[in-house]
């Protein structure tokens, strides 16, 4: 106790060190500990957002059991043995309740004799709680024979409240009978409730005359369980992300395979049921993002670690160097060696020890800070072995410097330790083993980088190529200043020569180099590791959004979304129309090319082209306008048949708004002069555009060889005169000219002059023949995914997949990286592409893609549309800067930021601790009328050579290993955009004007401090 | 050897010290022979570079003789091990070097000093020493024990050095000068310290000093020069000692008329020698 009660008036009578040690050494600890904290966090916070923004069929167990197979059983049965097994007590700590649903999938809707549809007719627990879904009028569907429609199929399919539906899902008339009793909104449903499937599961038919899927039909439990349908009971448990931390991964992987295990040799006693979840392929999916923030971790940690020791060497060290007076003292006295060591120790110890708490606590608290401020909410912050370890290391590390530093005091004769002498050969043959280990290790990590490797040893090698060049400059920076000592000897500047001679000396300082370029080198790589990780993260997220803003709508046709976008903004720089076909052949996105160069965030130049081409390429000008047409068509043929022609069947091909193809049959053509007239029932309410005109031979008819003459004229449609020579003869050509296969020009427009077309066929037998209006290009012009294979068409045009899912002619303009689609898929203009389309289209992802100055009444007009969700670069920029790697390099940049403070606080310390020792030199000076100024001015220059030179070192170092490691850290971006690998000039060179700036500050102040104290009274303590 | 109650007799034989400056070999102590008894006073005098700091560090067992032997009671210092010399100023040798800041922890009290120093002594010992203010009273040092050592005068900081150095109780007092840069009556009272010491505990007290005063207060000098003993004074009468080789130091007076390489004849009579210039 007596010997703590001593240390600690030692602490007080050294107050300045004691403090500044004590500061540097808490700093030390706070920045060991903060790497492994944030590295928890970080990962604790990936799980998190995974489990949150993943969908919830892929985190979630999905029960479900069908009575196909098994109709012994009741649905009442089913759905029972379903959610006794969706309530399995393994998955209570991480899973919400089961949703329970009794659905029964295509029943075809029919209101007396009318198709209504086809719709799926579903039973959900809680759908008639608040909330569940709103009721938009009459009442939920509660009993038996009671049923809801969405208000869009209300509305689009005519059901009033009251109508009585069949729903197709029963034999049993009585049971598939429902009275409709009330609306609900379709896009209003609660997910907890509805489970697996939205209730808005409206899509159009393909191509006309097959009826619509309509939203479902939610009916009363007890239609469901009378039914004897196909009936499947569906239980969706989703994760609760709120409850998922890191430490439960290993239960929660165990839970969900047992629960989704299948036992074949299990003898069923109930309904057959099945449990299955993407819970374990999703963990899977997420490991590699927490296998790099754990490396970059190690890395840091490792990094910190290293500087931290290093810092708390520098200083206690230099505090116990400093108390060789009082450690002689207690040998005067004749302490044993074991009393002295714990004499020597209890002040550097003392100080540690409380550094340690004090350190971990501030560490916890800006982890918190930072975990608040950048990871998603909810992450632990949590103390783990490896935050312990790194303090125990630290710890150790500044005990074991005290005790080095003790126990040369100890090894020395009192006397001759008071002359500071003896021990400087071993202490080279030492310093240079460390110089030599550090040199050899930083060659290795920058052989793994150039291999391509990312793991402990590459990601070290910054800290290790800055060590190595600190480490090497101190052995050239006393060297040069010998240089400068001999040429400022003669010269006038005092302040000059004193602090060259100081440099020359080799003075415990110079470690503060070693130190400052290891800081430095630290905060450059992570500045700029981070700026340039940033800058490609916002390319990628630009090229994955596609728009500044993206709305994903609900319409009912690419024609309708096209319609909208122009209605809203018919400026076209604000907002533009664009779909996506994942049609399994890599996905196809088609865009209004004209509006991309303008408001694209997706820069074109990524696909070899420029934002000034992209239009004109993807959509060029064509030799005719689309030909519109009102309501049903009636024209005047005059038909002249080659002698031995059989008959042929006219029609006519129009596209209707929505970009449907339609085609309607004239009938027989016949020779002479007749007219005929067609209807045209999607060109009544919406224009649609004239497609084809086409002969074709009826069937049963035997083939053969046809040919003959037809002249159009009269054209009209319910608006009036239909002008077919409007576009010109060039405006109209032979569908089988186009033909990638080849073939003759079966159809051939060879007259067109005032409002008379005339068409000249000659067909062999089965060929059709058909002209079109050339409104669109032959091949639609395309950019093709970097990694996307090129489909032979097996003429001129390659082929792609087009909004139809069938076969388009294409025309490649070049590659690269698409919007949305990245290497993979194709990208087409909108139009084109609908024009290109033979049927109906595949399941599209409708997006509007808004510039950033969008105007509040395009946004108010794009609203009335019906909005599924909305993304935009900033969100998904944020979203990536939460993924692994992303959190892998802001931990780079906490090293920078605790690299920096340790620098400084350390340049600090040196001037109240190491400088100190000075004063007795510099006191001597004074005695011999030296001027103070004089004095300042030298300490000040020395430190700030000693600054410039570890900023300068550190900053080449940083760039190097940037230069080295950035590649290897950032470089593997799946994307395939090109990687800009810096250096960004502009932060890194802002950080060094800070460092600097701040350097000489602390600078002057050791300088003016030391000099302060050095008054000539000192020397009356040094007599020998 | 023998030993008082309390002092330690010191014996040196041909005691010869060399140490290395750069290049050159500087022979500090030559062949001293020494003998102090049990409980005696002695000043070591001469001038700087005589060798009488490095003698005393030698007694000390803080530099090693480069040849001859010394002894500390009965224990022959020159051959032991670091151990055995922190052993030996532990709880037999007591020592001060010059400059009292340098023997006494600053940010402690004198009472804190002695406790310190007490800190060293073998456990079984330490029940038998004078607990740190009855040890500071016995030295006339009550008044202070718990002052702030820095604000202590000169003379007060070296009355505490010495209360220190004597905490263990040991046989001998070794102090290099302990009454430089004091004021007389500061001097004097450092002096009755040191007569304290030796009368009531006995302690051999063995001091370095240029002034002849201290050096006749203590009742023995013994004057170094040129690393080798020349004279010694009992009770201010100064005798010259014939060194093993039958060297004589001459008084410095005679030396400045009969400069180094003067031959002379040497001339006995009974126990009279007579040293008669050659006439030239």
């Amino acid at each position: 106790m007596e010997s703590v009660r001593l240390a600690l008036r030692g602490l007080r009578w050294r107050t300045g060190s004691s403090i500044a040690v004590l500061a540097v050494a808490i700093v030390a600890m706070a920045g060991a500990a903060l790497g492994p904290l944030y590295a928890a966090s970080a990962a604790d916070s990936l799980v998190r957002d995974s489990m949150a923004t993943s969908p919830a069929v892929g985190t979630g167990v999905v029960s479900r059991g069908n009575i196909a197979g098994q109709t012994q059983y009741s649905p009442a049965e089913l759905r029972d043995a379903v959610a006794q097994r969706a309530a399995d007590p393994a998955l209570d700590p991480w899973y919400l309740p089961g949703s329970m649903a009794l659905v029964v999938h295509d029943g075809t809707i029919t209101d007396g004799s009318r198709l209504v549809g086809v719709a799926q007719a579903g039973w959900h627990r809680g759908q008639c709680d608040a909330g569940a879904v709103t009721i938009v009028q009459g009442h939920c569907a509660v009993e038996g024979g009671e049923a809801m429609v969405s208000q869009r199929t209300a509305k689009d399919m005519g059901v009033p409240l009251g109508s009585v539906l069949r729903l197709g899902i029963s034999s049993d008339s009585k049971a598939d009978t429902v009275t409709v009793v009330g609306y609900y909104d379709q896009a209003s449903a609660d997910p907890v409730v509805w489970g697996l499937d939205s209730p808005a599961q409206f899509a159009p038919a393909r191509i006309e005359g097959p009826p619509d899927r309509l939203d479902e039909i939610v009916v009363g439990e007890q239609t469901m369980l009378d039914t004897n349908g196909d009936v499947a009971a569906v239980s969706l448990r989703r994760i609760d992300a709120a409850r998922v931390h890191l430490a439960d991964l290993p239960q929660l992987r165990a839970a969900v395979t047992a629960a989704t295990a299948i036992d074949p040799s299990a003898v069923p006693t109930g309904p057959r049921t099945l449990s299955i979840s993407g819970m374990i392929e999703h963990l899977d999916g997420l490991q590699p993002q927490l296998d790099s923030v754990a490396v970059a971790a190690f890395a840091v940690t490792a990094q910190l670690v290293l500087l931290a020791w290093f810092v708390l060497f520098l200083v206690v060290a230099a505090t116990s160097d400093e108390r060789a007076g009082e450690i002689a003292l207690a040998k005067l006295r004749g302490m044993s060696r074991r009393s002295t060591l714990a004499f020597g120790l209890a002040e550097p110890v003392l100080l540690v020890l409380v550094a340690v708490p004090v350190g971990l606590l501030i560490a916890w608290a800006a982890d918190t800070v930072l975990t608040h401020s950048y990871l998603v909410a909810g992450t632990a912050v949590s103390i783990t072995w490896t935050v312990v370890l790194a303090l125990a290391v630290c710890f150790l590390g500044a005990v074991s410097a005290a005790a080095l530093a003790a126990r040369s005091i100890l090894s020395a004769p009192v006397l001759e330790q008071l002359r500071r002498t003896g021990g400087r050969r071993a202490r080279l043959a030492r310093s240079s083993a460390i110089d030599a280990g550090a040199v050899a290790l930083a060659a290795a990590g920058i052989y793994e980088l150039k291999q391509g490797g990312s793991d402990a040893l590459a990601l070290l090698a910054p800290g290790l190529i800055a060590l190595a060049v600190g480490l090497l400059a101190v052995r050239l920076l006393p060297a040069l200043a010998r240089v400068e000592v001999a040429r400022t000897r003669a010269s006038a500047s005092v302040a000059s020569f004193l602090a060259s001679r100081n440099v020359a000396r080799r003075p415990g300082g110079l470690r503060i180099v070693v130190l400052l370029t290891l800081a430095v080198a630290l905060a450059v790589f992570a500045v700029d590791g981070w700026t340039v990780a940033a800058a490609n993260r916002g390319d990628v997220a630009r090229a994955q959004v596609g728009g500044s803003e993206v709305l994903h709508v609900r319409v009912a046709s690419p024609g309708e979304l096209l319609a909208a976008v122009d209605a809203a903004d018919p400026s076209g720089t604000q907002a533009l129309a664009a779909v996506v076909s994942d049609n399994g052949t890599g996905g196809l996105i088609a865009a209004d090319a004209t509006r991309l160069g303008v408001l694209s965030a997706w820069d074109p130049a990524w696909a070899g082209t420029s934002r000034e081409a992209i239009g004109a390429l993807l959509h060029p000008p064509q030799p005719a306008k689309p030909l519109v047409i009102h309501g049903d068509l009636t024209l005047t043929a005059e038909f002249t048949r080659t002698q031995g022609s059989t008959p042929l069947t006219f029609s006519v091909g129009v596209r209707s708004a929505s970009g449907l193809p339609y085609q309607a049959k004239f009938g027989i053509i016949t020779p002479g002069t007749a007219t005929y007239s067609v209807p045209l029932p999607p060109c009544r309410e919406t224009a649609c555009t004239l497609m084809t005109f086409a002969w074709t031979q009826p069937v049963g008819i035997p083939a053969s060889v046809i040919g003959g003459k037809v002249v159009l004229r009269d054209v009209s449609d319910a608006k009036g005169v239909v002008d077919l020579t409007s576009v010109g003869l060039t405006g109209w050509r032979s569908v089988d000219s186009a033909s990638p296969v080849g073939g003759g020009d079966a159809a051939k427009v060879v007259g067109s002059s005032d409002g008379v077309l005339t068409v000249s066929i000659a067909k062999a037998p089965i060929d059709d023949a058909t002209i079109e209006v050339a409104d669109h290009p032959i091949a639609l012009p395309v950019l093709q995914g970097s990694n996307q294979p090129v489909q032979d068409g097996g003429g001129v045009y390659a082929v792609t997949t087009g909004l139809d899912g069938g076969f388009a002619r294409a025309k490649i303009e070049g590659t690269g990286v698409l919007p949305r689609l990245l290497q993979q898929g194709t990208m087409a203009d909108l139009s084109y592409a609908i024009a290109a389309s033979g049927t109906g289209f595949d399941p599209l992802d409708f997006e509007v893609w808004l510039s950033p100055t969008a105007s509040p009444e395009v946004r108010a007009a794009l609203g009335k549309l019906d909005v599924v969700s909305t993304e935009s670069v900033a969100t998904t920029e944020e979203s990536l800067a939460r993924s692994g790697p992303a959190l892998a390099l802001r931990l780079f940049l906490l090293a920078a930021v605790v690299a920096l403070v340790l620098g400084a606080g350390t340049l600090l310390a040196n001037a109240y601790v190491v400088i100190r020792r000075r004063a007795y030199e510099l006191a001597a000076l004074r005695a011999l009328g030296a001027d103070r100024r004089v004095l300042v001015r030298s300490a000040r220059r020395e430190q700030v050579v000693l600054a410039l030179t570890g900023t300068l070192l550190g900053a080449v170092a940083g760039l190097v290993a940037a230069g080295f490691a950035l590649e290897a850290l950032i470089g593997a971006d799946a994307s395939g955009l090109p990687v800009w690998l810096g250096p960004a000039w502009t932060p890194v060179v802002a950080l060094l004007l800070v460092v600097l700036v701040a350097l000489v500050v602390v600078a002057d102040i050791g300088a003016r401090r030391t000099v302060r104290g050095a008054v000539p009274e000192l020397l009356r303590q040094v007599q020998e | 050897m023998t030993t008082t109650a309390n002092g330690l007799a010191v014996r040196c034989e041909e005691l010869v010290h060399i140490y290395r400056t750069g290049e050159t070999d500087v022979v500090a102590v030559r062949g001293v022979d020494l003998l102090v008894a049990p409980g005696e006073r002695v000043a070591l005098l001469g001038p700087s570079g005589s060798g009488k700091s490095t003698l005393l560090a030698m007694l000390g067992g803080l530099v090693s003789p480069s040849a001859g032997r010394v002894w500390v009671g009965d224990d022959e210092i020159g051959g032991m091990s670091e151990r055995e010399r922190l052993r030996l100023r532990a709880n037999r040798v007591g020592l001060v070097l010059q400059g009292a800041a340098r023997n006494l922890l600053q940010y402690a009290t004198p009472s804190q000093n002695v406790v310190f120093a007490q800190r060293s002594a073998p456990r079984d010992a330490r029940s038998r020493l004078l607990p740190p203010h009855e040890l500071l009273g016995a030295l006339g040092l009550g008044a202070i024990a718990d002052s702030p050592v820095p604000g202590l005068s000169g003379g007060e900081q070296q009355r505490v050095a010495l209360a220190v150095a004597v905490a263990n109780a040991p046989g001998l007092l070794l102090a290099d000068e302990p009454t430089s840069q004091l004021d007389h009556p500061a001097r004097d009272s450092v002096l009755d310290l040191l007569d304290t010491v030796n009368d009531q505990f006995g302690t051999t007290v063995v001091i370095v000093t240029h002034d002849p005063e201290v050096g006749a207060r203590l009742g023995r000098t013994v004057t170094m020069r040129y690393g080798r003993v020349g004279q010694e004074g009992h009770q201010g009468e100064q005798f010259a000692v014939v060194g093993k080789d039958g060297s004589v130091h001459l008084p410095d007076e005679v030396v400045a008329e009969w400069p180094p390489g003067t031959q002379v004849v040497v001339e006995r009579d009974g126990d009279e020698l007579r040293l008669r210039r050659r006439q030239t």
